[in-house]
């Protein structure tokens, strides 16, 4: 939320100095970004160990599982942003709600994309029906149907106050992909967080940690980057590409009124 | 909002919470040995009780006269990978021809047993496998004369009449059994059932069990040597999937490409507009 | 809750029924539309016995999805039409009240079509489809269903595309329901894994939990003026 708070100034208000310590932290920001994702590809795909029941393919789960967390930080944003609109009615917060669902979006489908590309080889299938799957599937299509109801409606207004409703209820649905796999026996997805990558089908032996040497740190980094700096900075971005398109849309008011 | 609503909406919140944190936890099993080819990408579980002479090239594992070994071929017919096994391993039986029994799927591949006549120092069992356009040879030599086979189990469905079979095929054609044992003797973790034979005067023991639609004998020789069907069973190899993962790292990059890329676009269409709004405004002044 | 509270909610709810009990509008609206829709994934299925088993829940709840959806539109159009809503939130009556009584409209007519839908779809699918345990697999599954179409119902009231919006918005946010309720009631009625049947319940009455105490919540804000 941090994020918001630095970049919401309306730029236009905002003064000079002020705008440019924004920029200035989100280059920074930016930068640091693109190395922690450098970084973290260095230590999944190159430093860590091959998985010896997986093969290579094992270390796409350095993207997946973070991204997941990612995606749901994002979304976790839109619904602080959709109750606080609620609350104050300030524009800034429901330009992070926003902003919170479009990066979820695409956190959410890499999270999706990369987990099918995993299953290929390892579950023999691109897709299965398994209900943490269908889980995620249906969070990404909430989120899109977001989208849709902004766009159906004119009033700007009812447009925040509408999105906000909407945005808080469609989070039930991350919480179905946490949920689900835990109140249904039959998931065959992995329940991983730590340095565990055994397919339940394919658990033998406590090999693991001796195996894949190094999934501990590399698996923490990923998590830095993709569960806080990459979706921090894209929503900071998205935020402030948003506040211009106010600004746009404020002054086309104004020269058609005048 | 009111107050009893902003507790539900916490407290819905700190569910979520608590789902990602509520962690199974993993059941801590036993430490096994494993042996890793460092490039082969073959890994053999070295059962306890067995020493570990393995060097880099290959696995070796011994235990009394009994010798274990793993090595790896790339492509080559499956006759030639055995006997290039054996004269690395045991140059004085390098003449030696074995005769190749029916494959038998096993959970972990499809799998071929050699089996060598009977030599003087004791008798010579191999297990090949195909993979990806790989041999992987595991051969046994045992001191006892331990006759490891398995086999599928035969339409009736009775162990004692895959253990006749199997003892057939290790050269005791017309054993019969004569007792099945009712206590199980435990080799490597798992439960073998002793059998008795006999043909003729001799008497023969064998250890069995089955797994899935297999039957594993061990005809003759130590109970011990029935490890090297756990060592068959767990043999496996790292599949080779780096294809798929740079499939998903290229698909990471283009979604996230996309996203980043609809932003600049829709940021530079703005920045013209605002720059045409500024200019009428600077005109209309 | 207080006697006041409980008051208004039952006059809102009766104000629904009464109308209903006038036009039957919805009710064989959404009957129609049930039966049609058994009897077209009939046809497109061309079940034997044992598929029919694996499919009866999933057909059931889909159907159920479908008719509700049809009758919040129709429901809230009729709303508009007659000015409903407006007087509604012109008397002093509590938002929660509004909801409570909304909700309460559209879960009775959810069920009752579920109700009704019951015996004829064990009549064509053979199947022993009137147990209590399918009743109560109905029951949570429907109350799910009207809790999140009552506040989206009222959502696409400011829309343009109002209608054809509302299966958009409410199909994702409502299969969670829709897959634990077809999983619960498709177990109950195979006969075949009950514990699983058992776990899918639980489930159901916790996202009902959720989805009442989101929606209870954000209703007020959708139906406030401006």
């Amino acid at each position: 939320m941090e994020a918001a708070r630095g970049a919401h100034p309306l730029s236009a208000e905002m003064p000079a100095s002020q705008a440019r310590t924004g920029t200035i932290a989100l280059t920074v920001l930016t930068i640091l970004t693109i190395f922690g994702v450098i970084f973290g590809l260095y230590m999944g795909l190159v430093r860590a160990g091959t998985d010896i029941d997986q093969g290579s393919v094992q270390r796409i789960f350095y993207i997946h599982m973070p991204s997941f967390f990612g995606a749901m930080l994002a979304f976790g944003a839109a619904v602080v942003g959709g109750i606080m609109y609620l609350r104050t009615r300030q524009h800034k917060w429901d330009t992070l709600s926003l902003a919170g669902v479009e990066i979820g979006i695409a956190l959410a489908l890499v999270n999706l994309v990369t987990g099918a590309i995993w299953a290929r080889p390892i579950w023999n299938t691109w897709w299965n029906w398994d209900p943490r799957l269908t889980a995620d599937a249906i969070m990404v299509l909430t989120y899109a149907a977001y989208l849709m109801l902004r766009s159906g409606i004119d009033n700007p207004d009812t447009r925040r106050r509408f999105a906000a409703v909407y945005g808080i209820i469609a989070f039930t649905s991350v919480l179905m992909v946490l949920i689900i796999p835990r109140i249904i026996p039959t998931t065959i997805h992995p329940v991983v967080i730590g340095p565990v990558f055994t397919s339940s089908e394919l658990a033998q032996g406590g090999f693991e940690l001796q195996a894949t040497a190094g999934v501990g740190a590399a698996l923490g980094i990923n998590f830095i980057v993709w569960m806080f700096l990459i979706p921090i900075t894209l929503l900071w971005h998205r935020i402030r590409l948003q506040n211009l398109a106010d600004r746009v849309e404020a002054m086309k008011t104004e020269a058609l009124s005048s | 909002m009111s107050r009893r609503a902003r507790l539900m909406i916490a407290a819905a919140l700190l569910l979520a919470a608590g789902a990602a944190f509520a962690q199974e936890a993993e059941p801590q099993r036993d430490l096994v040995t494993l042996y890793s080819h460092p490039t082969e990408r073959y890994h053999v579980f070295i059962p306890p009780g067995w020493r570990d002479d393995s060097t880099p090239q290959f696995a070796q594992i011994e235990r009394g006269t009994t010798q274990i070994v793993a090595r790896s071929f790339p492509a080559g017919d499956v006759e030639a990978a055995l006997a290039q096994t054996l004269t690395e391993f045991l140059p004085n039986l390098a003449d030696l021809t074995p005769t190749l029994l029916d494959p038998v799927t096993l959970n972990n591949g499809t799998w071929q047993i050699a089996l060598y006549p009977p030599e003087e120092a004791g008798t010579l069992t191999g297990f090949v496998q195909r993979f990806e356009d790989v041999t992987y040879v595991l051969l046994m030599f045992s001191g006892a004369d331990s006759r490891p086979i398995f086999l599928p189990i035969p339409a009736d469905g009775s162990l004692s009449a895959a253990v006749e079979a199997a003892a057939g095929l290790a050269g005791f054609t017309d054993a019969a059994v004569i007792n099945e044992g009712a206590e199980p003797v435990e080799v490597a973790g798992q439960a073998y059932t002793p059998f008795t034979l006999t043909q003729g005067a001799l008497e023969i023991n064998a250890f069995a069990r089955t797994v899935g639609g297999s039957a594993f004998v061990l005809v003759h020789g130590l109970p011990d040597d029935a490890a090297i069907f756990s060592i068959v069973l767990d043999f496996f190899i790292t599949p080779e999937t780096t294809d798929y993962l740079y499939l998903g790292v290229a698909a990471t990059a283009i979604v996230l490409g996309l996203l980043v890329f609809s932003m600049f676009l829709r940021a530079r269409a703005l920045r013209a507009d605002l720059r045409t709004l500024q200019q009428l405004k600077a005109d209309a002044a | 809750m207080t006697a006041a509270f409980l008051r208004a909610m039952i006059a809102v709810a009766r104000k629904d029924f009464r109308a209903e009990a006038r036009s039957r509008e919805l009710l064989s609206l959404m009957g129609l539309f049930s039966l049609l829709s058994i009897l077209i994934f009939s046809f497109a299925l061309e079940l034997n016995r044992t598929a029919r088993l694996e499919v009866v829940g999933g057909v059931l709840w889909v159907t159920i999805l479908f008719a509700s959806i049809l009758g919040l539109n129709r429901g809230m159009a009729l709303e508009r039409e007659g000015g409903g809503m407006d007087a509604l939130l012109i008397a002093p009556i509590p938002r929660g009240a509004i909801f409570a009584g909304k909700l309460i409209g559209n879960f009775a007519f959810a069920f009752t079509v579920g109700v009704l839908l019951t015996p004829i779809m064990s009549a064509l699918y053979t199947v022993p489809a009137l147990q209590p345990s399918v009743i109560g697999a109905l029951a949570l599954g429907t109350l799910g269903i009207a809790t999140v179409g009552t506040v989206l119902a009222a959502l696409i009231g400011a829309t343009r595309a109002r209608d054809s919006l509302l299966p958009i918005l409410m199909l994702p946010v409502a299969l969670p329901v829709l897959i634990a309720a077809s999983r619960a009631s498709g177990g109950l009625l195979t006969g075949a894994a009950n514990a699983d049947a058992g776990a899918w319940l639980l489930g159901l009455a916790l996202m009902d939990a959720i989805y009442l105490l989101v929606c209870g919540a954000l209703f007020g804000f959708v139906v406030e003026e401006g």
